[in-house]
């Protein structure tokens, strides 16, 4: 469905997205997880042809992208994205107006939901709402690859959680491809489906979410017992306070000795092991 | 969910309880995976694993369009593993505590009895 073949985005001299490939051959639920400037935005904007590669190719559908042919079936949502400053019902009833397919059950539902007061104008409504609306119409489309990029920005504890009930049940509805951007890691865990991780514009790692929950974890207890275990073990990070000693693996599971202890690591422990680790090897 | 072990894992050990204590009976349908992602908070496709391996072990079994369901003689092979590791892991880590702190067997057997005796007195 995307196909990224080595494709690298300059800016100036300083590569944004460093000689990528990456294939997504199906639907999926996507958290595309980096440092800021680590290339997010760029990989997202090269999908939806907002910008184009300077080397490399990228294909979504079997067909070229660039920014003279930007992909219809692409749908790229920019944090703070603005609408024309109409009320919010007729932005709505314009969105249907342009697309066939458009789901209009789904996007009233989701209004009454987050209490969008349709009768407001875009200008009128908060920053968080205003995010919602333009995802609400996203979403409602049905186009068959969505973009997300850091949508939950700026939103209460209260709204991110009513936002990826939203995405994930639009999900469950409508399988397609959905790409989040996001900070909040391990809130986007819970219901994203698969994992990419960028660092200096280059894909660290992309996976299954539910694989890190029994591949994650850290050993932790006396360094004499600890290290000797770390041999045939991939250790992503290691901390030591004197005898005691914890270590970040990302492997099969094991049974650790007894004096030994095994947890499990969040997602966002996890993020902050493979790419922060990977900078200090630097 | 504790710290130690995968999601998916203690999501097997909960029903798994619920089977042994007639929660679920046999054929009787369970949560369905929606509903576990909703209640444990966690991620879909977790909940999605947890019933597949279940379902491979042979603890469930799928009743078209309806929903996962407790296969017959699930009960007493859950009911069997478990006592085995009780015996076994439980039994073992006793011991050790008990020896870290300088508790002998006869008193830990002694212990046993008094706290069997207090509690059929209930």
């Amino acid at each position: 469905m995307i196909k990224f073949a080595n494709v690298t985005k300059k800016y100036g001299g300083t590569a944004a997205v460093n000689r990528v490939s990456l294939e997504i051959p199906e639907q999926g639920f996507f958290c595309l997880l980096g440092r800021n400037g680590a290339g997010k935005t760029t990989l997202m904007k090269l999908i939806a042809g907002h910008v184009g590669s300077t080397d490399g190719e990228i294909t979504v559908d079997g067909k070229r992208v660039s920014t003279g042919r930007m992909p219809e079936c692409v749908n790229f949502i920019e944090s703070g994205s603005v609408q024309f400053n109409m009320k919010v019902s007729d932005l709505i009833a314009t969105a249907a107006a342009l697309q066939d397919d458009f789901d209009r059950d789904f996007a009233q539902e989701m209004t009454e939901r987050f209490e969008l007061n349709t009768g407001k104008k875009f200008r009128q409504l908060s920053f968080g709402m205003k995010t919602m609306l333009t995802t609400i119409i996203a979403l409602s489309n049905n186009s068959k690859i969505i973009l997300l990029d850091e949508p939950t920005l700026g939103f209460d504890a209260i709204m991110r959680d009513q936002f990826n009930t939203l995405l994930l049940e639009s999900y469950q509805a409508h399988p397609r491809v959905i790409i989040v951007s996001t900070h909040l890691i391990d809130e986007i865990a819970k219901i994203a489906e698969r994992l990419i991780i960028i660092d200096s514009g280059k894909i660290l790692l992309e996976t299954a979410i539910d694989d890190l929950d029994e591949k994650a974890y850290t050993l932790s207890g006396s360094s004499s017992l600890v290290m000797p275990l770390l041999g045939g073990l991939n250790c992503i990070g290691k901390t030591a306070m004197g005898s005691v000693m914890a270590a970040h693996i990302y492997d099969n599971r094991i049974n650790p000795p007894a004096g030994v202890a095994i947890d499990r690591l969040t997602l966002q422990d996890f993020f902050i092991n493979i790419v922060g680790g990977k900078r200090n090897e630097k | 969910m504790n710290d130690s072990q995968p999601i998916f894992q203690q999501i097997i050990d909960r029903i798994e309880s619920d089977i042994i204590t007639g929660v679920y009976q046999t054929d009787g349908l369970i949560i369905s995976t929606t509903q576990i992602s909703k209640v444990y908070s966690v991620n879909p496709t977790t909940a999605v694993r947890a019933i597949g391996k279940m379902t491979d072990s042979g603890t469930l079994y799928k009743k078209r369009g309806i929903g996962m369901c407790v296969a017959e003689g699930a009960r007493e092979k859950i009911t069997a593993r478990r006592k085995d590791a009780f015996l076994n892991q439980t039994i073992d880590a006793l011991l050790t505590e008990a020896k870290t702190l300088g508790i002998s067997v006869k008193e830990l057997i002694r212990a046993i009895k008094i706290k069997e005796g207090a509690n059929n007195h209930d």
